[in-house]
């Protein structure tokens, strides 16, 4: 079973974007995370895409860009602290982890790369890193984060962040196809 | 001590008090009803209603979100998680209503 879903959170992640997660160089895999180290990831991937939507509110004049990324803003911000609101009332301290670590090695490069472009390339990178981020996130919460947590309370707030990133994802598709 | 400030009070209280009266007698038959916004939707997504009612938006989502107007003639603000607004239902028609934030989010109330 765990095989199982070590190979389909590989392949969920490839086939979302081949760039976004180097797996192999994952020491611990995403399906051998215990609850703390899957609520570390998920606040950081929350995190990570806030991120990017102050560097898109920051330099992009494209108002579909605008308009998504300040909505990623309040909704990763309103599911990050209702994670934070989770671990208080848990009394937990969530455990970094290798793969927390590789997603903010790669979102760092990407916004550093996304931070050297200028108007409709910045938002076409913007808006397909969007697209290919949820695909990738919503994979990984649906085929190997929810199925392992273990906590109830943490399920349902993974499953609550679900619903949310697959509106996201939706949204982020009909972008990229506004701005191309 | 009959003071001018208290005539003034007196005098403005009566019309405030024939005023409530009235609002009572004319919505003694108004119903509360409630919407909930769970899952990006708003359930019922449809209501039927008169004017007078009253219509409750409960916001169960993680996210904010909006009852608002089509065309903004009311709004409820943004709701987070938990948040309530209540909203009274004025004249007849087809009231069409969406979320600002995620406007695939649709609701209508029919006021008969």
């Amino acid at each position: 079973m765990k095989s199982t879903l070590r190979k389909f959170a590989t392949a969920t992640m490839i086939a979302a974007s081949a760039s976004m997660l180097a797996v192999s160089a994952f020491a611990k895999g995403p399906a051998e995370l215990n609850d703390l180290e899957i609520a570390h990831v998920a606040y950081t991937a929350g995190n990570i895409d806030i991120r990017y939507a102050h560097l898109a509110l920051a330099k992009s004049q494209n108002e579909e860009v605008r308009k998504f990324a300040a909505l990623m803003l309040q909704d990763h911000k309103a599911v990050n602290d209702q994670a934070v609101a989770l671990i208080t009332k848990l009394g937990i301290t969530p455990m970094d982890n290798d793969v927390s670590k590789t997603l903010v090695k790669n979102s760092e490069a990407l916004i550093k790369e996304m931070s050297a472009l200028e108007g409709k390339a910045f938002d076409l990178r913007y808006a397909g890193n969007e697209d290919d981020y949820h695909k990738f996130v919503n994979g990984a919460l649906e085929g190997v984060f929810i199925p392992n947590a273990k906590n109830a309370d943490l399920k349902n707030l993974l499953k609550a962040g679900l619903k949310v990133f697959k509106v996201h994802e939706g949204h982020a598709g009909h972008m990229v196809s506004a701005i191309k | 001590m009959v003071t001018r400030r208290s005539i003034l009070k007196a005098g403005l209280s009566i019309p405030v008090l024939t005023m409530a009266a009235g609002v009572t007698t004319a919505h003694s038959e108004a119903k509360t009803h409630e919407v909930v916004i769970e899952n990006f939707e708003f359930s019922p997504d449809s209501l039927d209603v008169k004017p007078g009612d009253k219509v409750v938006f409960i916001n169960n989502d993680v996210v904010p979100h909006t009852a608002t107007e089509k065309d903004g003639a009311w709004d409820s603000g943004d709701l987070s998680s938990g948040d309530k607004w209540e909203y009274t239902v004025e004249g007849t028609g087809t009231i069409n209503y969406y979320c600002v934030h995620h406007p695939v989010m649709l609701g209508s109330l029919t006021s008969k």
